[in-house]
């Protein structure tokens, strides 16, 4: 570099030059269409001056068919107020017309507390889909009656929980037909316990690990008969737990039996690795993705599952805090690879606190591309308050297995930017291209429908159990073109928020998905053959061709 | 010249060629707005604060051309949290002043840690080196950001350039990372395993881990992974010329935080000094108090902390914070009595508090109470302990000294499961199971605790006492 190179560079840098406006270069991928399709939901954060922790955290959102008319509803979680004895704020469903379209649900009896999370599931297998709404206050177990009517069963059942609940997840974890759940807790807060702390000489929310209360989790195990017996102590949930904020279901390490992996904020990750009977063994550390390299837990938020590099096990990505990049931990079998900086994470994940996530196929070009919904947790410098806003961030997955950053970013022009937090994905309005619901922080949420300009061809898969529910953490294997592609049922995962539970492949310009195999939850496998692209398959548990898995 | 390159330092022609063309660039500059200071944050800043602030922002908009003032108004933005401004600030004053290092350096170390533009951050830090090379954490941090940016070769230069100037061990776990990343698995190991072998350390054990891991190493893997998941690091590179912006820190929180940070950093007098005066200041902040008696006790004084919590308490009596502070206070005097009055009150206050409830079931099992301290520990498990293993390693010993062996050996099993660099755990478990004439898992659970290597009082007589219990002897 020469001298003047030199001068230069602190001007080229930023102290002397000024930016021009970030222009459209490429067509977004997504628009907002909320309101015009009918969403008019507005997050209450409750926040009042006092900085509260649980008002930065936001709320979540489920994509789940709760009318059972084949398309997909929006349930979004309100926070409201964290003083005792002020109304509930309701929570809002929104049934979809069929088009994508929606209108205002039944009203709901909600929750009791402060909401959070939900997870979606037909926990008493009656063939429509009940929600699990986690708050700061006793959650509750909305039994829906078929119709998007939902009588909250949580007392009854036993799962009313009064912690501060995050995210939650249905996963059949004893092999036994019927949905356990996993609840995510974050830590021990009461209002009258409040810290103060201060950022840029103004009052803020305290990061977690100045409570040190972190709230251990638990493990519910489905009687059969509508109730559930909290077996977190007997399962040994009780030996280990953090600030849990993400949840997911996977068979991680490949026994035929789903296992989970719970994103902390500031502790260490939990890996249950599930040992049958619903016994758990803590096992993060040891597969390296309880901690970075270093060591150092991160401030773990929102977590997805996928298998990122086609080799036929989930991967596992979580999402941090600004300052730290992204975990991209890549599954070796008997341990986990912290692959981040080799998918191109490593630098820009670090410009965001980021939250809700999502690894799919947007463009359906058969690779998984990522969506990351992003606000601060600390105001921005100004001094002002209630500066938390920051662009989401859209990457395409390409060839080489690397993300590459879409712009304009979060891929919508001009970029939205607010506290984002909860982020569901699915297929809205059916037209084959996965869509996003994503919950602002006193804002309005974002339904982003995808415009991706010449996506590729797809094909859905409705997987389901036995009894007739969507199978939650069973595996569809696809061959497409040259490669064979492994997605999960995966409805819950991201943040505090609740997926389309069918399963999307992008086919590129193939004309179809051949050799279609599922692998149950109970490990078992079978094969449904060759479909053509563009429609919605279902493949139910029994009907397809059983195969012994020492032939795969 | 490539960048990654090392820089030479200007010779005088080349400073002289630098200085034309900054004067020409700030004939310009002064009438580009970008040299304009940025305006003085709003809204509801701490007072103390935005005096500092206004003072400083003053002082430099008086004296445009004076690097100095806009060097002394970053470090204020900088070091009070304001780090976009500090790093306009920065470049203003490393503009102005061509020759010095700290502009350009502190902020290249902004725009990394809080931007991510190591893009830009090397530019910047480039300009700091070639006012000095001879800058440790400076070629430190070059090695790191372009790892970042995967350019390893120039990456390893810089850790190259580092360790010749003595940084040691720092420079050393960088090229270890390198490897690491290059899938040069056994090269790395065979720098990071004597290294830690001198100087234990959490960071290099969790890059031992993932080394093992990668080899196959399955025993040594778990054992690296437990002891490197330590939050704490000895390994901290020492970056002395930071030491400059400290006097800029202004304001409640912000000296708060600086007066936590100079306790770890052993220096509880100054931090004792800031904390009386935040709690002058603010005499019901419970953080402020709490900093306050932890400065004391450090500083062994706990007669004094004593003071500042009952008059705490005075004033809050229902305050379960200061109870619990109170009763470390009198745990730290050998006052078993008190701190155990003044743990029921917080167990009272605060039933969900698990590390009270775990202290108070410690405490009252000390003092005989066997059975009853079991079912605090037990509770305190069930509500959430901050250190589960650490509470089963308890409810071992009060088992194992009660004679309840199969059940010592269940608690100390689950505590070394938890983490398995936890020897006494191993130990212990090796011992119980041989009471219960478990002979091959008791040898088991000892050859683990001899292959983590320390304790190696315990290992023997645990070893003696299976020997003894295999040979039948009572």
């Amino acid at each position: 570099m020469n001298i003047a190179d030199r001068a230069l560079a602190v001007c080229a840098t930023g102290a002397l030059c000024a930016c021009s406006p970030s222009e459209a270069t490429a067509p977004a991928w997504f628009g907002d269409e909320a309101a015009e399709r009918g969403i008019d939901f507005r997050h209450v954060s409750g926040f009042d001056g006092r900085y509260l922790l649980p008002e930065i955290t936001g709320s979540g959102a489920a994509l789940a068919d709760v009318d059972g008319d084949g398309d997909l509803d929006a349930y979004i979680v309100q926070s409201g107020s964290l003083y005792p004895g002020t109304a509930r704020h309701a929570d809002r469903l929104y049934l979809n017309r069929g088009d994508g379209y929606f209108e205002p649900g039944p009203d709901g009896p909600g929750g009791a507390g402060y909401g959070m999370g939900v997870a979606a599931g037909d926990y008493d297998n009656d063939g429509d889909v009940d929600l699990y709404v986690a708050n700061v206050g006793p959650n509750a177990l909305l039994r829906n009656d078929g119709s998007g009517r939902f009588e909250n069963m949580a007392a009854a059942a036993g799962v009313d929980e009064p912690g501060w609940g995050t995210s939650a997840a249905f996963l059949d974890l004893d092999g036994d037909g019927d949905l356990d759940l996993y609840l995510a807790n974050y830590i021990q807060w009461r209002i009258e316990a409040e810290l103060d702390c201060y950022m840029a000489g103004a009052r803020t929310y305290c990061p977690p690990q100045n409570y040190k209360a972190a709230a251990p989790d638990h493990l519910f195990r489905n009687n059969g008969d509508g109730t559930f017996t909290d077996v977190s102590r007997e399962a040994g949930l009780k030996l280990a737990f953090g600030n849990g904020f993400g949840v997911v279901g996977a068979d991680f390490d490949g026994n035929g039996r789903t296992d989970i992996f719970v994103a902390n904020d500031m502790t260490v990750n939990q890996l249950w690795l599930n040992q049958g009977d619903l016994r758990f063994v803590e096992s993060a550390l040891q597969w390296g993705c309880g901690v970075d390299e270093y060591g150092q837990a991160k401030a773990g938020m929102g977590v997805a599952t996928a298998d990122i590099d086609d080799d036929g096990d989930a991967d596992v990505l979580v999402v941090n805090l600004e300052g730290q990049t992204d975990s991209l931990f890549l599954n070796q079998g008997a341990w986990f690879d912290d692959a981040t900086a080799a998918f191109g994470l490593g630098i820009e994940s670090r410009k965001h606190t980021r939250f809700g996530v999502a690894l799919a196929d947007f463009d359906n070009d058969g690779t998984l591309d990522l969506f990351e919904a992003n606000g601060r947790v600390a105001h921005a410098e100004s001094g002002q308050k209630g500066l938390f806003a920051e662009p989401n961030m859209l990457y395409r997955g390409d060839e080489a297995g690397r993300f590459e950053p879409v712009e304009p970013a979060g891929g919508v022009f001009p970029p939205l930017v607010h506290t984002s937090r909860g982020l569901a994905v699915g297929d809205v309005d059916d037209d084959g291209g996965l869509d996003l619901l994503v919950v602002n922080r006193d804002a309005p949420p974002y339904l982003l429908m995808n415009r991706v300009p010449q996506r590729g061809n797809w094909i859905r898969f409705r997987v389901l159990a036995r009894q007739g529910r969507d199978a939650h953490a069973a595996t569809v294997s696809a061959t497409v073109g040259a490669t064979r592609t492994h997605r999960d049922v995966q409805p819950a995962s991201s943040y505090l928020s609740s997926n389309d539970p069918r399963v999307h492949f992008g086919l590129g310009v193939a004309e179809g998905a051949t050799d279609v195999a599922v692998r149950w939850p109970d490990g078992k496998t079978e094969t449904f053959g060759d479909f053509a692209s563009g429609r919605t398959v279902t493949l139910r548990q029994g009907t397809g061709a059983p195969i012994d898995p020492a032939s795969r | 010249m490539p960048s990654g390159t090392l820089v030479p330092a200007p010779t005088g022609h080349r400073l002289l060629r630098l200085r034309l063309v900054l004067l020409a660039l700030l004939g310009g500059c002064f009438g580009d707005p970008s040299m304009q200071l940025p305006a003085l944050p709003e809204g509801e800043i701490d007072a103390q604060l935005r005096e500092t602030l206004q003072t400083l922002h003053d002082a430099a908009a008086q004296n445009p051309r004076a690097a100095e003032q806009r060097g002394e108004l970053a470090m204020a933005y900088d070091v009070n949290g304001f780090h976009q401004r500090a790093i306009v600030v920065y470049g203003q004053a490393a503009t102005l002043a061509p020759d010095e290092f700290h502009w350009p350096y502190y902020r290249a170390l902004l725009m990394a840690r809080i931007n991510a533009d190591y893009q830009g951050a090397l530019a910047s830090l480039d300009y700091a080196i070639a006012n000095d090379a001879g800058y440790v954490p400076a070629w430190l941090s070059r090695g790191e950001w372009l790892h970042a940016l995967d350019r390893p070769e120039e990456a390893r230069a810089a850790y190259g350039r580092a360790a010749e100037l003595g940084a040691g061990s720092p420079a050393t776990v960088g090229v270890a990372r390198l490897l690491l990343d290059d899938n040069r698995i056994d090269e790395a190991a065979a720098i990071l395993e004597p290294l830690n072998a001198r100087m234990p350390d959490p960071r290099l054990e969790a890059l031992l881990g993932r080394a093992y891991r990668a080899l196959g190493r399955e025993q040594d893997a778990r054992i690296a992974a437990a002891r490197g998941s330590s939050a704490m690091s000895a390994m901290q590179w020492i970056d002395p010329r930071l030491a400059r912006r400290t006097p800029y820190i202004a304001g409640f929180g912000n000296l708060l935080k600086h007066a936590q940070s100079l306790i770890q950093a052993g220096r509880q007098q100054d931090a004792l000094a800031i904390a009386e005066d935040l709690v002058e200041q603010r005499p019901d902040d419970m953080a402020a108090i709490n900093t306050l008696v932890w400065a004391n006790a450090a500083l062994g004084r706990i007669a004094e902390a004593k003071s500042v919590l009952r008059e705490g308490l005075q004033r809050h009596p229902d305050e379960p914070r200061l109870h619990q502070m109170l009763a470390n206070a009198y745990l730290q005097q050998g006052d078993a009595d008190s701190a155990r009055r003044h743990l029921e009150q917080v167990t009272a206050l605060a039933p969900g508090n698990a590390r009270a409830t775990e202290e108070l079931g410690w405490l009252v099992a000390r003092q005989g109470q066997t059975d009853a301290g079991i079912a605090l520990l037990e509770q305190a498990l069930e509500i959430g302990a901050r250190e589960p293993k650490q509470v089963l390693y308890r409810l071992g010993l009060l088992d194992g000294a009660a004679g309840r062996w199969a059940q010592a050996a269940g608690r100390f099993r689950d505590a070394a499961r938890l983490d398995a660099a936890f020897a006494m755990a191993h130990i212990h478990l090796g011992r119980c199971l041989a009471e219960v004439g478990d002979f091959d898992d008791a040898r088991k659970a000892l050859d683990w605790a001899d292959r983590l290597g320390t304790h190696a009082k315990e290992r023997a007589s645990a070893h003696r006492r299976l020997a003894a219990l295999e040979r039948g002897l009572p």
